[in-house]
């Protein structure tokens, strides 16, 4: 090991080195290592999140278009079967209510005629009434006395059977 | 202008020696710790300047650390980091303006030396020594720890009289790592250093700037490949052994 010493070769200096060595890579670990790798795997993590999260929105705004069509074609349809129903039942209103009028119609029709007759007969037998009383009347003149109850009835059948 | 094969020694304390490139380890090592500090004093999801650069260095260092260790990647990280940063920080810091240039003159043994205050680190021995053990006795340990003692053992002593040549021959391997390894970057540094210094007494001015480049690349690569055999060492003795499994 004698060349060693033509080298400058001494324990202690190499000791020293060695010591040395190690404290610097104590603090590098420390202060440049550690903490750059924990920077470079964070930045990782973000790139990856932020791609992730890129992904994710357009995924959802994919998503959210065919729920935007599906509610636009439900809405449309939905629209379309109200105005569906909506015409249906103006139609049905319409048949309804004609038909309703038929009918009132048709019965004010029936109670109107109804009511002439009852007023056409009314008048009828008032006239008959004012009638035998007037022929009562002219026949007791004319005979020049007063007539009987038999008579007057008696005279007032003839004169109805006449009149009828 | 000469330089010597050894560190020199600048002063002493009690019965430590401080050489001059045990100064520059502290530069180094403070300037690291300064520029980590602020890097990641006041981080910021978006990031820039300082912490921005410091980013790209540990994020390019964990994919390749990643790519070769999978799950053991976070424990092997720190080590393999520290070595890539630490050397290519003093490779680097050692080609700046007053390396090797100003110190003062010494008389030893009759002669007088050029003593420069500041040499760049890893053309010291001691400081690729150190480095090399670390990596190997790291490496012993994770094999240890991910295979347990008896599966580690067994790597290297076997029944069967061809593994167990194999297994000493394997033994031998890795107390050669740590020559390769420390010799290797201690060679290639040095002879830089000595080749611009050489270069530099010749012809100070524009000359010496495409050995300077050259030593750029030099420093990157002894970085890389010390990093990469570190790494390399690490996945292959924490893995079992091949042919046995199946």
């Amino acid at each position: 090991m004698d060349f060693l010493k033509d080298f400058g070769f001494q324990p202690i200096l190499l000791f020293a080195q060695i010591v040395n060595f190690l404290i610097l890579l104590l603090i590098l670990k420390r202060f440049l290592y550690k903490p750059v790798l924990a920077m470079l795997e964070k930045r990782k993590q973000t790139i990856a999140d932020s791609l992730k999260q890129a992904e994710e929105i357009e995924k959802r705004l994919a998503e959210t278009k065919v729920e935007q069509e599906k509610l636009l074609s439900q809405a449309s349809m939905k629209a379309q079967s109200y105005i569906d129903e909506a015409k249906e039942a103006a139609k049905e209103f319409q048949a309804k209510s004609f038909e309703e009028t038929r009918v009132h119609m048709e019965a004010t029709l029936i109670k109107a005629k109804e009511t002439i007759e009852r007023e056409r007969e009314k008048m009828k037998s008032e006239l008959q009434k004012e009638l035998v009383g007037l022929v009562i009347e002219t026949t007791s003149k004319v005979a020049g006395k007063i007539l009987t109850v038999e008579d007057q009835k008696k005279l007032s059948q003839e004169i109805v059977k006449e009149i009828k | 202008m000469e330089v010597t094969l050894a560190a020199e020694k600048i002063f002493e304390i009690g019965n430590f020696p401080v050489t001059n490139t045990f100064i520059t380890t502290w530069i180094a090592a403070l300037l690291l710790i300064v520029v980590s500090f602020f890097a990641t004093r006041d981080m910021k999801k978006v990031p820039s300047g300082l912490q921005n650069f410091m980013e790209l260095v540990v994020e390019t260092l964990y994919n390749q650390v990643e790519g070769l260790a999978f799950e053991k990647a976070k424990v092997f990280f720190p080590w393999v980091a520290t070595f890539f940063i630490f050397i290519i920080t003093a490779n680097y810091l050692g080609l700046m303006p007053g390396f090797g240039s100003i110190g003062f003159t010494e008389i030893e043994q009759g002669k007088e030396v050029f003593v420069p205050l500041l040499r760049t680190i890893n053309s010291d021995l001691n400081v690729t020594l150190g480095l090399a053990l670390i990596s190997v006795i790291v490496t012993h340990y994770y094999a240890i720890k991910y295979l347990g003692i008896l599966e580690y053992i067994k790597k290297y002593i076997s029944l069967n009289p061809i593994y167990l040549f194999v297994g000493l021959l394997e033994l031998v391997a890795e107390f050669t790592k740590i020559l390769s390894l420390s010799f290797r970057l201690f060679g290639n540094i040095f002879a830089g250093e000595a080749l611009i210094t050489t270069i530099s007494s010749m012809a100070a001015f524009v000359v010496p700037l495409p050995f300077m480049m050259l030593e750029l690349i030099v420093g990157f690569v002894q970085a890389t490949v010390f990093m990469m055999l570190t790494l390399v060492f690490m996945v292959v003795l924490t893995s079992k052994h091949g042919g046995e499994e199946h």
